[in-house]
């Protein structure tokens, strides 16, 4: 299992929005176009391509998820994506929870494994990537929270 | 207690001096870091958790760290309100950073947080 967390300067509704919309996902994860059939809701299927001209509109790995837990407003929401395959397998998980009115921490979890590899090897390969990635699109993303700061 | 090669203190050495006035002492048999005089985080908790950074976090973020499983109430300081976490070298050193700058601003003197704010 591999996690990153960052307290972002948005309210935990925005929070929500930027995060749990898998969209926005493409922006800050590197050569990968992300594509939805729905809103965030369970059942909504996602699929993300990756591959150095993914962006363009080329073919890459694809990677198929559904979403089976997405939590109604609160001061603690959680946004479960199941992998489907063909190459990754497991979970990845979501967490929103309010840092006071205008803060709030999100904590971004994979536990996901290579389809065709054994788990354990499968998560072995996969983690020192992932850890990276994760970090990479929190990073990401609070640097565009900042940028949009209305209070700065 | 510790160990003065270990690597992970490096890191944490390097990330909490750099706050305002920030200076290390050691206490408990142990490496703190204090915001001019008073302490805003421990490195190890007394359980054999050598590589745990104990720090007091922000009581806005307090919720949410209860909510991630890698956090916990160390002995001691848990009674306090602090909380632990688990430190690996390959770990994230920018959620590390996020920590120790909430701690900070839960101890330091309103100048030296204007002089943080200032960088």
């Amino acid at each position: 299992m591999t996690s990153a967390a960052r307290t972002l300067r948005l309210p935990a509704d925005e929070a929500w929005d930027l995060l749990a919309d898998a969209r926005n996902h493409a922006r800050w994860v590197p050569l990968t176009r992300v594509e939805v059939d729905g809103p965030v809701q369970v059942g909504t299927r996602i699929r993300a391509t990756s591959g150095p001209g993914a962006r363009r509109g080329w073919p890459g790995i694809v990677d198929r998820m559904v979403i089976t837990r997405a939590d109604p407003p609160g001061p603690h929401r959680v946004a479960v994506f199941v992998k489907r395959g063909p190459v990754l397998l497991g979970e990845a998980r979501i967490e929103v929870t309010a840092a006071g009115a205008d803060r709030s921490r999100v904590l971004w979890t994979e536990d996901v494994h290579l389809a065709h590899v054994p788990p354990a090897l499968g998560r072995a390969l996969l983690r020192p990537f992932l850890g990276l990635m994760l970090r990479a699109a929190l990073n990401a993303a609070g640097r565009e929270v900042r940028a949009t700061d209305r209070s700065l | 207690m510790f160990d003065v090669a270990d690597p992970v203190l490096a890191r944490v050495r390097a990330i909490a001096l750099d706050f305002p006035d920030a200076r290390e002492v050691e206490a408990w048999g142990r490496p703190t870091f204090r915001a001019g005089t008073p302490m805003f985080a421990v490195y190890g908790v007394h359980d054999g958790r050598d590589t745990a950074l104990v720090f007091k976090p922000d009581p806005d973020e307090r919720p949410a760290l209860e909510h991630d499983a890698r956090f916990y109430a160390p002995p001691y300081h848990g009674a306090y309100g602090w909380l632990a976490l688990d430190l690996t070298i390959d770990g994230d050193w920018d959620e590390v950073r996020e920590l120790l700058d909430g701690s900070y601003r839960q101890v330091a003197t309103k100048r030296r947080i204007a002089a943080l704010d200032a960088r």
